[in-house]
């Protein structure tokens, strides 16, 4: 379960201060497929971040069951984010010095996990045969593809996506989107996604829809 | 010449003089004596004296071969560091250009997109290659002449130094150097070519270049971090120029440092530097807090006969140098000291004291006396018969001549005190200095002297001063530490032991006496002399501890100058061409470092492996130099080997000597001026510690900019894709 109390985030100093999260208090339950969404710099994505200890909240707290992520320090803070949370960003993000294979198992290799079979993961996300590729060769959904694969190589039980078909064409996003639902669904994942997409929200279980750093409804 | 010759063993490592006349050897500078009695015997044993001569004989053409081959090592040196500089100059460029086309390459490939031809672009890169060649041209030949302007005026201003301009017409310089400004030119364009050559196929590629297949992928997380962070080009660049840099740093502490270093034996040059003067080279002016040291030869004298140390000697003609005592009144710190060597004591009887020592008897043969007295002027012909010298008892007996002060400060070791001074000055008496144990003379003792100077035949007499002193005081010679007393001692009187007694009075004392040469011909004095007191006429020469040290100072500069404007210019390219690219690749792996850090990756762990992988690069850099250093070393030290059995050779009579092959080798590879054996871990060791350091501080530095705002930094490195 993920809890923030009183979240906020204020960027710059004095009168060039800009709130982009003001005291916000959400809870998301496991399991639960939530879809972030508002208008282009309500907020959104820097409430995503926060909630992945990418940004730093001025002020609040989140928490992940009872660890408030807010108070970890940087190390424990990427050991957290490399265990429990999977990142699905908008321009994929993967390192073009590494084929599909090795950004795929990147995550599980930092977390010293040892040997993973990612036979079914990349089956079931249909990348099979794209391992031996690099970025630059792959197209965006299949790099976005990549993407997913790598977020879910270390099991995470939240997986945080930030408009995960933005890059997309409509028929390869609806695509992926199925297969977040799928993940969801069939693991019992607990997945935010943000997005400016109001169809792709009507599919999720929750919307929280943000205005000016607060919740509309 | 006449009266000698000259031998310049190897070009300038030392000079020998050899008399004609006396067959009379003197070493000057670097040289060894047995050496040179080596190649004497062999060469005037097998092919005679004109052989001999022709060995040693001096020429000015080989003075300027001597001189052409000082230039000539020193040019060979500046070549192989600039050289060493150039490349690093080169790499640095090349580093710099390899990271601004890699930026470029996302908009080379927009502007191909947008409708932008190929050859559009190419033009647009060759126009902006020439603006830069004409820039960096310009730019760089005025820092030049910036640079050469003040060392040059540092030089000739502050340093007092001869002005020695690269911009003259000097053949000597012309001959040695090309025309600064055409290799300026030249090298830029080389340069700007190579870099853009290399660079724009790349930019103008309007697809991204595919990456290379590994045939196998990393199977660590240290093998997904190197290639996620690694940059083999620019590193690869980075590690030949630290190579470079280090290379050429222990090259230079090779040549100029004097720790460890093994010097061939009969090479031998004379450091570290002293300021030792005097006949005997006893005093040091530093040590003995002389800052100034007046001097000038004493009357020479001419031995009459083969025997030079016991024979009568003539004082020869027209003697007009040194200082009377109206001159070094005026030298307020000052030691005066005279010399005349010629003057004997003559006894009716023979004299106890001098009975057993032999040296001091005055013996002259008869074909001397012969000779002498026909060359003789007329009064003096029958100098040598009974009613001159003959029937007598000859003592040769010299006079030292010290001025008042300086008989003030001798006064402490007179016993019954310094006679008063108008009775020294007017000859009446006389101060006798004996070694400590020999009471020749009491005070009250009357000695008759007598000198003889030359007419201008140079060996008939021409004057004889006879005069007999009253003995007003006694000095005795027990303490040689103290610095009066050696300056006192200084001429002369140490070469022969058991000279037993001299005379001490004044100048004026000596003058008024009759004999020539009664003059001050050394000073020294604690302080400065005032050149103005000084007549020019005295013929005195002046050594100035502060100039010494002065020069000193200059030939230091001059030495450590190179090492110093290497080393400046080595860490100017050295931050260009290394250090520089660690902020750069750093910069560069910005976006690959953000994602680590969102997947989970600390940033502990990053710095961590930017860390080895930067350190990586000294590492390697100082196993290359060093490696590299140490093959010089073997080189040279394989030359030191080769030039060592041709002196074997010689020495054994194996095989003729090859002076022009010995030469060559000792020239070309440094061994005339040290031998380059020196040890080179420690400063490997001080130089791979300093680069590591600074490759250490410029990552935390470079790594600072990493906050812990994941998500901005990201979208920052997004945008810059």
């Amino acid at each position: 379960m993920i809890t923030t109390t009183g979240l906020t985030r204020i960027y710059g100093k004095g009168e060039n201060a800009v709130t982009a999260i003001n005291n916000l208090d959400i809870r998301i339950d496991d399991g639960e497929l939530v879809a972030i969404t508002g208008k282009s710099g309500s907020g959104k994505t820097t409430l995503l971040n926060i909630l992945g200890g990418l940004d730093k909240a001025t002020g609040g707290s989140v928490c992940y069951d009872d660890t408030d992520i807010t108070k970890l320090a940087d190390t424990a803070l990427a050991d957290f984010r490399l265990n429990k949370i999977g990142f699905v960003f908008q321009f994929y993000d993967l390192i073009p010095e590494l084929t599909a294979k090795e950004n795929i198992l990147l995550p599980s290799k930092l977390a010293k996990k040892g040997k993973t079979d990612i036979s079914d993961t990349v089956k079931k996300l249909g990348v099979e045969n794209l391992l031996g590729r690099y970025p630059s060769e792959l197209s965006g959904g299949q790099q976005q593809r990549v993407a997913i694969a790598r977020a879910l190589v270390n099991d995470p039980s939240v997986l945080l996506c930030d408009e995960p078909t933005g890059n997309l064409d409509v028929s390869t996003g609806n695509d992926v989107l199925s297969l977040l639902i799928d993940l969801n669904r069939n693991d019992n994942r607990t997945i935010v996604i943000v997005t400016h997409d109001n169809q792709l929200a009507e599919k999720c279980d929750r919307i929280i829809r943000i205005s000016d750093g607060k919740i509309t409804d | 010449m006449t009266t000698g010759y000259t031998i310049d063993l190897y070009g300038g490592s030392g000079i020998t003089v050899k008399n004609k006349e006396s067959g009379e050897l003197s070493i000057f500078g670097i040289s060894d004596r047995e050496f040179v009695t080596v190649i004497e015997e062999k060469y005037s044993s097998q092919n005679g004296d004109d052989a001999y001569l022709h060995f040693y004989a001096n020429n000015h053409e080989e003075n300027i071969a001597d001189e052409q081959h000082l230039i000539n090592r020193n040019t060979l040196w500046l070549i192989i560091m600039s050289s060493i500089c150039a490349l690093i100059a080169v790499l640095s460029f090349i580093c710099v250009l390899n990271i601004v086309f890699r930026e470029r390459e996302n908009t080379g490939r927009l502007l191909h997109n947008i409708g932008f031809s190929k050859s559009k672009s190419a033009i647009m890169y060759a126009t902006e290659a020439v603006m830069l060649f004409i820039a960096q041209t310009v730019f760089g030949i005025a820092l030049g002449i910036l640079f050469y302007s003040v060392s040059y005026s540092v030089r000739t201003g502050i340093m007092g130094m001869s002005g020695y301009s690269a911009f003259t017409t000097d053949p000597i310089v012309l001959g040695a150097t090309a025309d600064p400004l055409i290799i300026a030119v030249i090298f830029s364009a080389i340069t700007i070519t190579l870099g853009y050559l290399v660079f724009i196929p790349v930019t103008l590629s309007s697809k991204k270049q595919k990456k290379k297949r590994l045939l196998r992928c990393s199977d660590s997380a240290e093998g997904m971090l190197s290639r996620s962070l690694g940059s083999k080009g620019i590193t690869l660049i980075q590690t030949v120029a630290l190579s470079l840099i280090v290379f050429g740093t222990v090259l230079g502490y090779m040549r100029y440092t004097r720790d460890g270093k093994v010097v061939m034996n009969w090479l031998l040059f004379d450091f570290p530097p002293t300021y030792t003067i005097g006949s005997l080279d006893s005093l040091d002016m530093e040590e003995d807090g002389i800052a100034d040291y007046l001097s000038c030869p004493p009357i020479t004298a001419t031995s009459l006969g083969q025997d030079e140390a016991h024979n009568l000697k003539i004082a020869n003609y027209g003697y007009t140098y040194g200082l009377s005592d109206n001159d070094t009144v005026k030298f307020t710190d000052a030691l005066s000291f005279g010399y005349i060597e010629n003057t004997f004591a003559v006894c009716d009887s023979e004299t106890s004291a001098y009975k057993n020592s032999p040296e001091t008897t005055l013996q002259t043969d008869d074909d001397t006396i012969a000779s002498v007295s026909e060359l003789s002027d007329k009064e003096y012909k029958i100098f040598f018969g009974s009613d001159g010298i003959g029937g007598k008892f000859c003592y040769n007996i010299p006079i030292r001549l010290a001025d008042e002060k300086t008989l003030n400060a001798l006064s402490s070791y007179i016993s019954g005190g310094l006679p008063d001074i108008s009775s020294l000055n007017s000859g009446e008496k006389v101060i006798m200095v004996q070694e400590s144990g020999r009471n020749t003379y009491k005070v009250g003792d009357s000695i008759r002297i007598m000198g003889v100077t030359a007419n201008d035949s140079n060996y008939g007499i021409g004057k004889a001063a006879d005069h007999t002193f009253t003995v007003g005081a006694t000095l005795t010679l027990n303490n040689l530490s103290d610095k009066t007393l050696r300056c006192l001692l200084d001429f002369g009187f140490q070469e022969k032991e058991n000279s037993g007694c001299f005379l001490l009075t004044t100048a004026a004392g000596a003058a008024s006496s009759g004999f020539s040469g009664a003059v001050y011909n050394t000073v020294y004095s604690s302080t400065d002399i005032d050149g103005g007191l000084v007549p020019p006429a005295s013929g005195m020469t002046r050594t100035n501890l502060g100039e010494m040290k002065k020069q000193e100072a200059i030939d230091k500069f001059n030495r450590m100058s190179g090492t110093l404007a290497t080393v400046l210019i080595m860490s100017l390219l050295g931050f260009a061409a290394y250090f520089s690219c660690i902020g750069l690749k750093i910069r560069m792996k910005s976006y690959e470092i953000s994602v680590l850090r969102a997947l989970g990756t600390p940033l502990s762990r990053i710095r961590r492996k930017l860390f080895i992988s930067n350190l990586r690069i000294p590492v390697i850099a100082t196993a290359f130099a060093g490696l590299a250093a140490y093959g010089v070393q073997l080189f040279t030290s394989r030359m030191y080997d080769k030039v060592d059995i041709m002196k074997e050779q010689l020495e054994s009579g194996i095989a003729d000597f090859d002076e022009s092959a010995a030469s060559d080798i000792i020239n070309n590879c440094f061994l005339n001026d040290e031998f380059w054996m020196v040890p080179l871990i420690k400063p490997l060791v001080i130089i791979f510690i300093a680069i590591s350091i600074i490759t250490v501080i410029l990552t935390v530095l470079s790594t600072k900019k990493f906050t812990s705002e994941i998500s901005v930094q990201l979208n920052e490195e997004r945008k810059r894709q």
